[in-house]
């Protein structure tokens, strides 16, 4: 539909309500939402259970939760909190296969985020729409001590550490990385001699997906291969946090940072019980989860609290230009991440 | 024990989603990050459903949910974006599959863009756009009055660079 500059406000009311819509009904919608909503009690209940046992083994150890600080007092909990669960985005159904060709190949990532650094090899498919990349590729690689290329052979290590998230299979936008882990076998059964490869390759269905030279198996007795996986993103808070520090900080300097948080919307925003956080320069931790003693427990609309807190800069730390990063958690499992569009508050850090 | 949703919300649901699903994808220009807001907003309210039907204006409820979810969104995109060997993620190309409008709407920032829907597609008064967006009605005011101005510049350009039809 044509719209015209100088009928643009008719057009664009008539064009907004004219023909099909784009994204096609779905055929059960009550049982999807049903499976999204059961899937979201499963992990309220897991956080709220989580909560429970951190509020019952502060409150006995400590005595700090049951009496909210004054202003004066310590904001945050006297001791480290356990890390929190986070709400992740939900998995989502399968789209339409991915397609790969021989252009496409698998890189090595590196991660860098609040939560920690997250590597490990990732494939962007080819395709300008959502797409699922599932199914297990066979790995080959050159044998280093023949030349010969051969497959590796196929072990089963069990499941994949806890410490990431990861939806099986990988249906991934446009852009976005959908992941493999490979793990090499080093328990060798008895009597069979460990194997090293080099320029490793994954096939898939016809594609042959090459890995970064740079990446080898050494001293193996064959591979895990993970099915393709994705990383879900957070769900984030509806809140804005801002971070301030001091723009110079010496490597192991304690220090005061100031954290605002602002509730941009035009509702309340209840923090149900104190959220817990964590600071960090850029992906590195500076120290374990705390938890905040907020003496309120809701940002009215367009409202915001702030908190000063401590802070502690690694003695290790290499000196230099760095990112203080901020991110708490709330009761939900909703993070809030400080100074989101500009990754962090730039620091200088010296000796 | 398996939640299994309220009569009165599957029914919402069912006869519902098909416009919320419009409405997402108006906002977004991308069919499948629509998707996913009435997803995550249909989750979110069936959550709270009683709490919500209670209040009356489960759809308000639920426009409002999918309209703060897209306006927040690309903050979490930019948060997660990987470094090392791989480029930055897409935050995904506007669709043109509705001739020029969503083209157009694409050029537009996501507040002017979301003003424009709900103003011109839910035919909602600048003082409940305001209400939704939590600003001022004058903010709306003046919003939307940047993005007209956007698209009739936009339009204009695109008149001119296009060429002379036959006959005309």
């Amino acid at each position: 539909m044509s719209i015209d500059p100088q009928t643009i406000e008719e057009d664009l009311r008539a064009a907004l309500h004219s023909g099909p819509s784009p994204v096609p009904a779905w055929p059960d919608p009550v049982a999807r939402v049903e499976t999204g909503v059961n899937r979201r009690r499963r992990r309220r209940l897991t956080v709220t259970v989580a909560a429970a046992v951190l509020v019952a083994g502060v409150a006995t150890g400590v005595g700090a939760i049951t009496h909210r600080p004054s202003p004066s007092a310590s904001v945050v909990s006297a001791g480290p909190v356990a890390p929190p669960q986070i709400l992740r985005r939900s998995p989502r159904p399968d789209a339409q296969p991915c397609r790969l060709d021989p252009a496409s190949s698998v890189v090595w990532i590196v991660q860098s985020a609040p939560w920690g650094p997250s590597t490990g090899f990732a494939l962007r498919p080819n395709n300008s729409e959502r797409c699922t990349l599932s199914g297990k590729p066979a790995l080959s690689g050159i044998n280093t001590a023949t030349g010969a290329s051969e497959p590796i052979p196929a072990v089963d290590l069990g499941a994949l550490d806890d410490s990431v998230t990861r939806q099986f299979p990988a249906t991934v936008d446009p852009g976005e990385p959908a992941r493999i882990q490979i793990r090499g076998n080093k328990a060798c059964p008895a009597g069979q001699k460990s194997r090293s490869y080099r320029h490793l390759v994954l096939t898939a269905g016809d594609t042959k997906l090459p890995l970064p030279s740079s990446r080898t198996l050494t001293g193996v007795c064959g591979a895990d291969v993970s099915g393709w996986f994705v990383e879900p993103p957070m769900d984030y808070a509806s809140l804005n946090a801002t971070l301030q520090a001091p723009p110079v900080l010496r490597q192991g300097q304690e220090f005061s940072y100031t954290v605002r948080i602002d509730n941009v919307f035009p509702r309340g925003y209840s923090l149900a019980s104190c959220p817990v956080f964590r600071l960090g320069v850029a992906a590195a931790s500076t120290g374990p989860w705390q938890r905040l003693n907020c003496t309120q427990t809701r940002i009215g609309a367009h409202d915001s609290v702030e908190f000063t807190l401590p802070g502690r800069i690694p003695p290790d730390i290499e000196p230099g230009r760095h990112k203080l990063t901020w991110m708490a958690v709330l009761s939900d499992g909703e993070a809030a991440i400080a100074d989101m569009g500009t990754d962090g508050t730039a620091v200088t850090i010296t000796r | 024990m398996r939640w299994a949703a309220p009569d009165q919300f599957a029914e919402f649901v069912r006869v519902r989603h098909a416009a919320l699903l419009r409405y997402a994808y108006l906002l977004c220009g991308d069919s499948h990050l629509a998707q996913d807001l009435v997803q995550d907003a249909l989750e979110r309210t069936g959550m709270a459903w009683r709490r919500i039907e209670g209040r009356g204006d489960p759809e308000g409820y639920v426009r409002r949910t999918i309209t703060n979810r897209y306006l927040n969104r690309v903050r979490s995109l930019r948060r997660e974006r990987l470094v090392g060997d791989a480029p930055e993620i897409s935050v995904g190309d506007v669709e043109p599959s509705d001739g020029s409008l969503l083209r157009l709407l694409g050029c537009l920032p996501r507040q002017q863009r979301a003003v424009i829907v709900m103003r011109y597609y839910l035919d909602q008064s600048e003082a409940q756009i305001a209400e939704a967006l939590g600003c001022s009605a004058g903010t709306v005011k003046s919003t939307a009055s940047r993005a007209i101005a956007r698209l009739r510049r936009e339009l204009g350009s695109a008149a001119h660079h296009q060429p002379a039809r036959e006959g005309a």
